[in-house]
């Protein structure tokens, strides 16, 4: 238990312009489950790439074993028994997720061609070892986010990684399935003597889980300890510097009349299956209606629709008494509906351009952004999006800087700043802390109430049960794309609402 | 997904024209070690001839004759000269010929694209000689236009395939009396090679049926197999082609089909005896060489249009040398010689493609 | 900390302009191979291209198709559709000018020039709309659907040319020449350098000024950069690639237009060998940046032209240029690896300022 497998002494590493690892000094010892919390941005991420190889750090010394190691590429870190389940998935999306978990290295058939049943086979045998359920013949484009994550894991287990590294494995798991990967690493370090970091801004996880946890803010190591010592509000003070409260928010105070109304809204999903099936529900003004449901359960599909993004097959979407039910994107927006997407580097926004760039989106053809019906007039712009950046505290070197370049927890706040700067009545946000840390969670779920308290209607899409429940006034569960309850928030309890989000409740809920 | 696509089309591209562009970079250097600079006679300064060609040297037919006649002259008459070529790009016509204008006494023109841009030039060099092949300028006193009667040799050719295809005791010839052509584009040069080659056919057997498809280019071997296989698929046993090096489809259609091809511009038997029975021979290496020739000893007389028919031996049928294997019967070959005695003596008037 | 930052599109310039010389230098190593000099080599094709104000102009006039249909494809390809049927576009309205041009003999130049450049834009635009409406509308992928009307284009101006409207002189596959009032003027002697370069000039400030300081452009580009985000934004995608195609389309129909008013005087059958495609070349390799498809287009016209004269000269082929212009694509697709590279360089040297 105490011996150590990994050891890092003085790890620095600069990128121009930013120091993102300070001299690092960490020991990870063998079997044991570590956790590393900080906030984004804090280095986490760029340490752990150090580690397996995608960087080389500018100083300092790793020792794998206790032998030094130059691990020049992710090649190497594999061949030491190290692998990675990235945040940012790293999977192909035209693949089978069988294909996707033996890429790589994938058995052949006479050699050269790759052998797709024995995938299968392997796929198969894996997620039922380790009690990850895939779906071996789907293309991975198809599935959610969350089983994207499933497969990741099952890539890196299948090349036999001795020391798992997990980058916010979490954040788009159900409790449930977080449970269950909990007692999977339990079960991997325990009885197959496999060590695992996992990198998470959960610290209920952190404490539940791990045997001991380090903490890192603006690129240096605050310290490291076993977790039977660490509380919450400790662990919460080394990450931020300041003292952070957890409180739930006072519940909406004066409700104003409805502005949304979806009635038996039936839509397909990509594949063409139903993926909603008759939804029924309503948000009015100055309310955050929660929706609760396992990942995939129609959540994405039912907020495509509500956006103007998918065809609605059946029923009705009311706004304001109109019925916008496969109307364009833009015409949901000039009805007075911003929307903070699910997958903020795929929808919300373009990675490629630039911060300023992405924030003029929907401003473009409005006065006084732009004159003479096409014009763009720089410095009302430069104004605006300045202004912007500062108020929603987006931490980026400059306008011009391209998106990609940005933290995930910046990327959202950028989302979150323009969509909220439009002022509009309806607010639709889908899981709008997905892979953030404390800082920005609790600054993006104030800008939410206090939004919410300004009278605007907001749906609130969110796999994170505390989330939901730290925010909403009201939930409804949603299984296999149908309400399964509904219930006044005060009233309920996450046992309840995780039973109705599993569809056990379903008869009787009808 | 679109990107990678894209990119992989222009990719595709570019490795077509580095392909490409290394084959023509061989032939250019085979032309280039062909020609070593003559050492002309001594007392006299060598005349500077430039050949400027509409297409590219290696088409095994129009161009490629043109340059034997110019290399001919060079080893006979002791002429100094270079080969410009703007590979069919109309954008090159015209910096070609002022490039060959600057630089030579005599240019030889080949190619009917040139009709525009010689008119434009010539004036500009008065004292250079034009020659100008394959098309006819008038009023310019410096230009000296060459035309084919290309119409009279496919006449031959067609009558020769009109007579062959009846031969059925011949392998590879059937039943039908079908005969083909590939033309490489559809323009007024090829139309009459098209017109008297049905001519020829239908002077012997008002039966046979001709059948013609256009590749579209000059440049294209694989569209001329497309076009011969067509043509062999409808019957067809024998197929002419006026096609450049587009025509070298036809003769592998031809070996693949198992029938039979006629060659143009130069006797092209031996790229394969066994397919190509004979060739359409239009003498432009010859009146290249002669004019040239003419222009050294002063008897040439600038500003004509000079027409090389079968009285001028500018159109002919070859059969290959000797040592080949003669597919044709004797009996065709005479026949042949008759039709073009009628030809010579106006007994028989070959129409022309309007 | 000296702080070093380097903006992507200088990282992207020096890339670029280090595959240039990498292309260069492989380009002198095939000459020396074949035993010749490759300094008397790129001294004859700088000389051949620039050497006098003759030479200038005939490569300027080179770079003016290029430009145009560079500048289609990069109002196309950065609005994420992709038009490669510019070559079918430039022949309509090459056609069409030449129509103008042979039919309404009697106009003025005033008037015809610009009645021939309308009818031009309107055949290629036109011809670009429907490939782009049968994207929208049912899906059918452009890609595929240009270059087949490529071929459509080429072959029925081809059969124009040579029935309905063939020329009654000099037997070539050409239409009649346009009435003397419809011809641009030349600028140096000899070559074939016409007005239509300040046109040109003019175009592509409109492009320039369209794509960066307009929301169509902003709305144009981010459709390219994120499909998804553009329309989750409330940008009518369809409705501005449909835009954006026709704006494609109508540069590659003035192209061909140039072709005939400026350079050949009459529809030719093979007008064009390939000024769409060199374009998209062009284009593709710097980005679809319009300053970067002017450059470009120059240095291609200064390879193209330089190209003739070292053949002549030097008796190296012409076709090195294409050797060399392959090479330059290769690299700009590893283009990646060298910014990497140059990343990597930066890295270090940050370090050894900081430590």
């Amino acid at each position: 238990m105490q011996e150590s497998i990994i050891k890092l002494v003085g790890i620095s590493k600069v990128f121009p312009g930013v120091v993102a690892n300070d001299n690092i000094n960490l020991e990870i010892r063998r079997g044991e489950i570590h956790a590393i919390v900080g906030e984004n941005g804090a280095g986490k991420s760029t340490l752990m790439k150090i580690i397996y190889g995608l960087y080389q750090p500018t100083a300092g010394e790793i020792y794998i074993n206790g032998r030094l190691m130059n691990v020049a590429n992710p090649q190497i870190a594999i061949k030491n028994g190290i692998g990675m389940v990235h945040q940012h998935f790293m999977l192909v999306p035209s693949f089978t997720a069988a294909e996707n978990v033996v890429l790589g290295s994938e058995p052949r058939k006479n050699t050269v061609f790759m052998d797709f049943e024995e995938a299968v086979i392997i796929t198969k045998a894996l997620s039922e070892k380790y009690g990850l359920y895939v779906d071996p013949y789907q293309k991975v484009e198809d599935l959610s986010v969350g089983i994207q994550q499933r497969i990741e894991i099952l890539k890196v287990l299948y090349r036999g990684a001795d020391i798992l590294i997990l980058d916010e494995p979490t954040a788009v798991l159900t409790p449930q399935e977080t449970q269950e990967l909990f007692a999977i690493m339990r079960r991997l370090v325990k009885d197959m003597g496999k060590t695992i970091i996992i990198i998470t801004h959960k610290l209920q996880e952190v404490l539940e889980v791990s045997h001991r946890v380090s903490v890192m803010r603006r690129g240096k190591l605050v310290g490291t300890m076993d977790t039977k010592d660490a509380t919450e509000q400790i662990l919460a003070e080394m990450m931020v510097g300041k003292e952070v409260v957890f409180d739930k928010f006072h519940a909406n105070q004066n409700k104003g009349k409805t502005l949304m109304e979806v009635k038996n809204l039936v839509v397909r999903d990509n594949r063409g299956f139903i993926a909603v099936d008759g939804i029924s529900f309503s948000v009015a003004a100055g309310e955050i209606l929660g929706v609760a449901g396992v990942e995939g359960n129609g959540q994405t599909e039912l907020v495509e629709a509500l956006t103007g993004l998918r065809k609605v097959e059946e029923g009705s979407i009311l706004v304001n008494g109109k019925d916008m039910a496969n109307r364009s994107p833009s015409e949901f927006r000039k009805m007075g509906i911003s929307h903070i997407p699910e997958d903020r580097l795929k929808t919300g926004l373009a990675p490629e351009a630039s911060v300023n760039e992405n924030l003029l989106m929907g401003y473009q053809h409005k006065k006084p952004y732009e004159s003479f019906g096409m014009k763009l007039n720089k410095k009302a712009i430069y104004q605006k999006t300045a202004q912007l950046i500062k108020q929603f505290d987006i931490r980026t070197p400059s306008g011009q800087t391209k998106v990609k370049s940005l933290s995930g927890g910046n990327m959202q706040k950028l989302v979150v700043a323009r969509e909220f700067s439009f002022n509009s009545p309806i607010l639709i946000i889908s899981q709008p802390t997905r892979g953030l840390d404390i800082g920005a969670i609790e600054f993006i779920h104030r800008q939410i109430i206090e939004m919410r308290d300004a009278g605007r209607a907001i749906l609130l899409i969110s796999a994170d049960l505390d989330e939901i429940f730290r925010l909403s006034d009201r939930i409804v569960t949603i299984y296999e794309g149908k309400l399964t309850g509904e219930f006044m928030t005060a009233d309920v309890t996450k046992q309840a609402i995780g039973l109705y989000m599993t569809g056990k409740n379903l008869s009787t809920a009808g | 997904m679109k990107k990678t696509i894209a990119v992989l089309l222009i990719l595709m591209l570019i490795g077509g024209l580095v392909l490409t562009g290394c084959g023509k970079t061989d032939d250019a250097q085979k032309q280039q070690e062909e020609v070593p600079a003559e050492p002309g006679d001594e007392e006299k300064e060598p005349l500077k001839v430039a050949l400027v060609l509409s297409g590219g040297l290696g088409d095994r037919s129009f161009y490629d004759s043109s340059h034997e006649g110019f290399e001919r002259a060079k080893k006979e008459l002791g002429i100094e000269g270079s080969v410009l070529e703007c590979k069919n790009d109309p954008s090159l016509y015209q910096d070609q010929l002022i490039q060959a204008s600057e630089n030579a006494q005599a240019v030889v023109v080949v190619g009917f694209e040139f009709f525009d841009v010689i008119q434009e030039v010539a004036p500009e060099y008065p004292e250079v000689n034009y020659i100008y092949l394959d098309n006819v300028v008038e009023g310019f006193d410096n230009i000296t236009c060459i035309t084919y009667l290309e119409n009279e040799g496919t006449f031959l050719a067609g009558a020769l395939a009109a007579m062959l295809t009846q031969e059925t005791s011949i392998e590879g010839i059937n039943e039908e009396k079908i005969i083909g052509m590939v033309g490489g584009v559809d323009l007024p040069v090829i139309r009459n090679f098209q017109v008297g080659y049905e001519a020829g056919a239908k002077y012997i057997d008002e039966e046979v049926r001709v059948e013609t498809i256009y590749a579209g280019d000059f440049e294209d071997p694989a569209k001329g197999k497309e076009c011969a296989l067509a043509l062999y698929a409808k019957g067809a046993d024998i197929v002419f082609h006026a096609a450049g090096k587009t025509g070298e489809g036809v003769f592998e259609a031809a070996k693949e089909a198992k029938a039979y091809a006629i060659g143009v511009d130069t006797d092209q038997r031996y790229i394969n005896p066994d397919v190509i029975v004979a060739s359409m021979i239009k003498g432009v290496g010859l009146s290249v060489f002669e004019t040239i020739e003419k222009i050294i000893d002063g008897t040439f007389e600038p500003g004509k249009v000079i027409y090389y028919g079968i009285n001028e031996g500018g159109v002919d049928i070859g059969y290959g040398t000797p040592d080949m294997k003669q597919i044709v019967p004797d009996e065709i070959k005479e026949k042949v010689e008759e039709i073009k005695a009628k030809v010579k003596s106006g007994e028989i008037q070959v129409p022309t493609a309007k | 900390m000296k702080k070093i930052k380097l903006s992507q599109d200088l990282e992207y310039i020096f890339s670029l302009a280090l595959s240039i010389v990498l292309a260069l230098i492989i380009g002198a190593l095939i000459i020396l191979a074949n035993g010749k000099s490759p300094l008397t080599a790129y001294a004859s094709l700088i000389n051949g291209s620039l050497g006098s104000p003759y030479k200038m102009a005939t490569t300027l006039a080179k770079t003016v198709p290029l430009i145009l249909t560079g500048l289609a494809t990069a109002v196309a390809f950065s609005s994420g559709i992709f038009n490669i049927g510019g070559e079918g576009q430039l022949y309509l309205g090459a056609f069409a000018a030449a129509y103008v041009g042979f039919t309404f003999t009697n106009l003025p130049g005033l008037i015809g020039i610009p009645l021939a450049l309308i009818f031009a834009a309107l055949a290629g635009g036109f011809y670009a709309l429907i490939p782009a409406l049968l994207k929208v509308k049912y899906g059918i992928d452009e890609v595929i659907t240009t270059i087949m009307f490529n071929s459509i284009a080429i072959l029925f101006t081809g059969y124009l040319a040579n029935y309905p409207f063939a020329s009654s002189v000099g037997k070539m596959g050409a239409t009649e020449m346009i009435a003397p009032a419809y011809k641009l003027l030349r600028l140096v002697a000899r070559s074939k350098l016409h007005t239509g370069i300040f046109f040109t000039a003019v175009i592509a400030l409109a492009i320039y000024y369209l794509m960066e300081k307009t929301s169509v452009g902003y709305d144009f580009k981010m459709i390219g950069t994120n499909l998804i985000f553009a329309k989750y934004g409330g940008i009518n995608a369809e409705r501005n690639m449909v835009i954006a195609m026709i704006i494609s389309g109508v540069l590659c129909g003035i192209a061909g237009a140039f072709e005939v008013l400026g350079n050949h005087y009459r529809f030719l059958q093979a007008i064009s060998p390939g000024y769409a495609f060199d374009g998209m070349l062009v284009s593709l390799i710097v980005k679809n940046k319009v300053v970067g498809v002017i450059l470009m287009s120059i240095f291609f016209g200064i390879l193209k032209t330089g190209s003739i004269a070292m053949e002549f000269e030097t008796a190296i082929p012409s076709e090195l240029v294409l050797v060399i212009q392959a090479i330059i694509i290769l690299f700009i697709a590893g283009e990646k690896g060298f910014a990497q590279i140059l990343r990597r360089i930066h890295a270090k040297e940050g370090v050894r300022g900081d430590v």
